[in-house]
């Protein structure tokens, strides 16, 4: 890898086929922005949200294809299809796994967003384009094969957020939602270089591959230049150089702002609380996900190897996202603030799985990971369709007697609400299965507690709306609600409590998929003896 | 899967699949139509008793090992599959649930929402039975936590004054327990597979085969062991804790009383002979003091605690403390005649306190109060009830010839072979129980009646037919366990050897046998015969 920077530059081959999934959705994003600003009249009412579904269904078809390539028997494990700009993009079972998840997402935002936007008199194709191209940079994140086209896609994804959260003109929450997200999201992003910079100073590259075939420098006791015996790295006599600790160090800040891991969380319940809601079902589900492919892919391709200097790290992060998500949202009393902290320690759950640094463990973040995106899709979407007009009514107590006006609404929320409790029978229990499997497997007894615990005070919060619904009277006067839900919420809402439910019942299904899409550990720590 | 197994189908998952489709069936019918719910879940959950009737008359007796086994894979990739099987020691249990649950629909009504709570009921009842059956530890959790999840809402929904604390306290309470067994099912599935090389898995008796000492460590087997007790300890429930019990009891309605009571509390004790003694039993020996001592001390403090309550229902709801006391003593005295005692015992408690629920619904009904200081005198206004409330109240004390003593004196002449101190403790317990319940009799049904009082209407025939196998039970099993016990009897005698096999414990001979009638099991029944007629 080292050897191509010194050949003569040619232009690398491109193979559009590879690309069409990222492709398809920058093209409709492209195509609804000019249309839009050319043609006279509005389309009809749903135009740009079908549109949307459109251009994201295009994309899992053009993926299903490299789905069927890169996991074919024959062709051994960890296929790569290395055509896609010169090995800039890996198109692997991983990468093409979250164009399904991030193609997913876009459609659940976009049918969720329809009938908000219209409500709150928003309507416009921005949300819709916004969307299409922050899971295009996703896409590309979870498909980089290069630090540089990491950081390329975390800014794709991230500037659309930045937009779509302060997309609400009237709400003073939104544009305070828009800029904090922006100062403190330029700040990771500044981490995120500074990080790679460092690694390339380390290592000599920014290719994955070329910083997983980096070859050690001797200690400094020594003269700089002798070779090495791999031995050496097992038995602890070579260490990582520090400038690469600091290097991993920032990258994992980068990384931990995106996914919102404690301490960088500090944005995520400002953020969800003001974000228009289906932006939030965007964001929730969509970016995060994306997050956590880049920090997987970076991890395992490019870091594998020093999985003893960000293993301790990742289990700090874990363990302080898992305990301080769950406690702080015990607290809030706005809905969309409490299902925010709760994100945080769904994030806390997903950083076990990746703790693990075994092919279960990515495995059980890939799953947990794909649950995730039904069950917070859902519920941000149950919020988006019970607000009123400038999202009024999100409270805590705007909830009470829910399940006696709207029961279908409310037993929907109550599904994905024991989903994320981690309640068996329902996707959310398989998830968390899986990442303490992952857990265990990899001798983190203590983690896997301490994540069951913080599943047991998360409890308490979904409970606590679930009270709210079914075991409340509404103070004062019982207000006749007649609103319909629109079609798209309607189906959005149908697709992820389906999804959430026939996950839980035949997990299989989506366990297949999972463990298609894991990535070659370098380092398996399930494969060490037990300390 | 068992050869002789006369039935063609799978009875076991369909003992599962009747309520929850029960369940799904009362969802769909229209919200106007509330009879309709209810008929339609007493049909259904008339078919699972039907059903689990049939298995009893149809189960080996005599053979230890599970019968009707069944298993279907689930998640490949983990090993985990839906298995069912059923033994001596489940047997009666899934029996209980199936005749508990028709009960408890007829029993009380709920005074609104019909349909959800009917729907929540039949999935409660699937989650049961779901418990009681599995033989993979995935498949056991899996059950054992749904069923939390109905059994909140009829608390929450349906129940009394407190019940939104009482439905949150007794949800976070066991699902903290289960935490701890999930950790432990999922290490314990690993470590089987490092220790044995063979692939992951799930099922019971594959692991519990193979857990040598250089499968899993003494010491790992003994923290794994803490993991799976503190779900059951939770359940059961054991001081210190029990506290989620009272509350969940007095704030449920009627019929989540009878579940909670007759069937939800044994998932604990039977979890502790299925699971617990069954995969660690170096570490239940180890720690048998601990569970032994808190056992005696839930008798004692049990029983005191109830005799101090001013509520005729969390009375008896403490009472159950002071009963699952003497099962947890049975259980972990590990000697043949206690554990056929514990598993009898559980049955009984499973028979008599729902009785005890349904006559303190009944009441309630009828005065609207449950305070012990406003009933007076109910015995001139309402013979009948009073009468059965008598013969219900004298098989929760353990009167011979009633099912209460068979069971507590299998378990404290058992008990007194291993654990002899902690036995002549819990002894005491029995007198107590007297205490209390009688002291409350003589509150509520003697006297003059005052005021309301004097109007209660007596027990009606529907209420009294509600009662009616119940008490037939509370008889039958009382004068002749024989038919019981023999079924129950080699499966203990197996899960004995197997602690035998796994640890250095020897049981000890049973003098208490010897000394009564010559063989195990009729001490209890000889000894239950004579007084009853004498009584």
């Amino acid at each position: 890898m080292l050897a191509q920077t010194a050949e003569p530059i040619v232009t690398p081959s491109i193979d559009w086929a590879a690309l069409a999934p990222i492709l398809s959705l920058v093209g409709a994003a492209c195509v609804l922005l000019v249309v839009d600003a050319l043609s006279l009249r509005k389309p009809r009412a749903g135009g740009y949200a079908f549109f949307t579904v459109l251009a994201a269904v295009a994309s899992i078809i053009t993926a299903v294809p490299l789905w069927r390539e890169v996991t074919d028997p024959d062709r051994g494990p960890f296929t790569i299809l290395q055509g896609a700009l010169g090995g800039a993009l890996g198109i692997d079972g991983f990468s093409v796994f979250f164009m399904f998840a991030m193609a997913a997402s876009v459609i659940l935002a976009a049918l969720l967003a329809d009938g908000y936007l219209r409500r709150e008199g928003l309507d416009g194709p921005e949300l819709y384009a916004l969307v299409l191209l922050s899971a295009s940079g996703g896409m590309v994140m979870a498909s980089a094969n290069d630090l540089i086209v990491t950081f390329l896609g975390l800014e794709i994804l991230s500037i659309a957020a930045y937009v779509l959260s302060a997309m609400h003109l009237r709400r003073i929450q939104s544009q305070e939602a828009g800029i904090k997200y922006f100062v403190l999201g330029a700040f990771s992003s500044a981490f995120f270089l500074y990080g790679i910079a460092l690694v390339y100073g380390a290592t000599g590259s920014t290719k994955l591959a070329g910083i997983a075939g980096f070859q050690l420098p001797i200690p400094a006791t020594e003269a700089f230049g002798a070779s090495v015996d791999p031995s050496q790295l097992l038995s602890g006599t070579i260490h990582t150089p520090p400038l690469l600790l600091a290097g991993i160090g920032l990258l994992l800040v980068g990384f931990g702002f995106k996914i919102a891991a404690v301490p960088f969380h500090t944005w995520t319940p400002d953020v969800y609380q003001g974000a228009p809601s289906p932006a939030v079902v965007y964001m929730a589900s969509g970016v995060k996900a994306a997050g956590f492919a880049g920090l997987l892919r970076v991890l395992t391709l490019g870091f594998g190897r020093f999985v003893d200097d960000w293993q301790p790290i990742i289990y700090g992060l874990a363990v302080a996202t898992l305990l301080v998500g769950s406690i702080l949202a015990v607290i809030q009393t706005d809905v969309k603030r409490l299902l925010a902290y709760s994100s945080i320690s769904h994030a806390g759950f997903i950083l076990v799985g990746v703790q693990a640094a075994s092919e279960r463990g990515v495995s059980g973040a890939l799953f947990y990971l794909a649950a995730y995106l039904f069950m917070v899709a859902g519920s941000f979407g149950v919020i988006t369709v019970l607000t009123r007009r400038d999202e009024q009514g999100a409270g805590l107590d705007d909830l009470r007697g829910l399940a006696r006006r709207r029961p279908v609404l409310a037993f929907t929320f109550t599904v994905f609400l024991l989903a994320q409790a981690g309640v068996p029978l329902t996707s959310g229990f398989v998830a968390k299965f899986e990442v303490l499997a992952a857990a265990v497997e990899a001798n983190s007894y203590y983690l896997a507690v301490v994540a069951m615990v913080s599943a047991v005070i998360a409890a308490y919060l979904y409970l606590k709306i679930v009270v709210a619904m079914y075991m409340s009277d509404p103070e004062g006067d019982e207000v006749v609600d007649t609103r319909r839900v629109p079609f798209g919420a309607k189906l959005a809402l149908g697709v992820a409590a389906a999804a959430t439910v026939v996950f839980g019942l035949l997990p299989g299904l989506l366990d297949d998929l999972s463990n298609d899409a894991v990535l070659p550990a370098t380092v398996d720590a399930a494969e060490q003896p037990a300390p | 899967m068992h050869e002789e197994a006369a039935l063609s189908f799978d009875i076991l998952t369909s003992l599962v699949a009747v309520p929850a489709v029960g369940a799904v069936l009362v969802a769909l019918v229209s919200r106007r139509r509330p009879e309709l719910t209810r008929q339609l879940a007493l049909l259904m959950s008339l078919l699972t008793g039907a059903l689990a009737v049939w298995l009893m008359l149809d189960f080996h007796a005599g053979e230890a090992d599970f019968q009707y086994q069944h298993t279907y894979t689930w998640i490949r990739e983990l090993g985990i599959s839906w298995k069912v099987g059923v033994d001596g020691i489940s047997l009666f249990l899934v029996v209980l649930t199936g005749i508990l649950f028709p009960l408890a629909i007829l029993g009380a009504k709920p005074h609104h929402d019909s349909k959800p709570y009917h729907a929540w009921l039949l999935l409660l009842e699937a989650g049961c039975m779901g418990v009681f059956l599995a033989l993979d530890l995935f498949m056991f959790f899996v059950m054992f936590e749904i069923v939390l999840v109905p059994m909140y809402f009829l608390i929450g929904g349906w129940g009394y004054g407190e019940r939104v604390y009482a439905a949150m306290k007794f949800f976070l309470f066991t699902m903290l327990g289960s935490a701890f067994m999930l950790v432990s099912i999922i290490t314990l599935a690993f470590l089987h597979r490092r220790g044995s090389g063979g692939d992951l898995t799930f099922d019971l008796v594959t692991i519990a085969s193979n857990l040598g000492p250089d499968v899993l460590s003494q010491n790992a087997a003994r923290w794994l062991f803490l993991g799976f007790a503190v779900a059951f300890a939770v359940k059961v429930p054991l001081f210190p804790l029990h506290t989620w019990l009272p509350d969940a009891h007095t704030q449920a309605p009627t019929a989540g009383s009878v579940i909670l009571a007759g069937v939800m509390l044994k998932l604990g004790t039977y979890g502790f002979l299925r699971f617990g003694i069954y995969l660690f039993p170096e570490a239940a020996r180890w720690f048998a003091p601990l569970f032994l001592t808190l056992g005696t001390i839930g008798i004692i403090y049990g029983a005191i605690v109830a005799t101090m309550q001013k509520d005729l229902k969390r009375l008896v709801a403490y009472s159950s403390v002071a009963h699952l006391g003497f099962i947890v003593l049975g259980s972990f005295a590990m000697t043949n005649q206690s554990l056929q005692g514990a598993v009898l015992q559980s049955v009984n408690h499973g028979i008599t306190t729902p009785a005890l629920f349904l006559l303190v619904g009944f009441i309630y009904e009828r005065r609207h109060t449950r305070q012990i200081a406003e009933l007076k005198g109910l015995q001139k206004a309402a013979p009948v009830l009073a009468g059965v409330f008598t013969l219900v109240m004298l098989s929760s004390i353990g009167v011979p010839g009633l099912n209460g003593f068979s069971g507590e004196f299998l378990i404290l002449i058992g008990s007194f072979l291993t654990a002899r101190w902690w036995t002549v403790v819990a002894t005491a317990g029995v007198i107590l129980a007297a205490l209390y319940l009688l002291w409350a009799y003589q509150r509520v049904f003697h006297g003059e009646p005052d005021g309301d009082n004097a109007n209660v209407a007596d027990l009606k025939l529907s209420e009294g037919l509600v009662l009616a196998p119940l008490l037939a039970l509370i008889v039958f099993l009382g004068v002749y366990p024989k038919p019981v016990l023999e079924r129950i009897e080699p499966s203990v005698e197996r899960l004995i050897e197997h602690v035998e096999a796994n640890s250095n414990y020897r049981e000890p001979e049973p003098v208490g046998a010897v000394e009564a009638g010559g063989h195990g099991e009729g001490a209890a029944e000889d000894g239950g015969g004579a007084e009853g007629e004498g009584g």
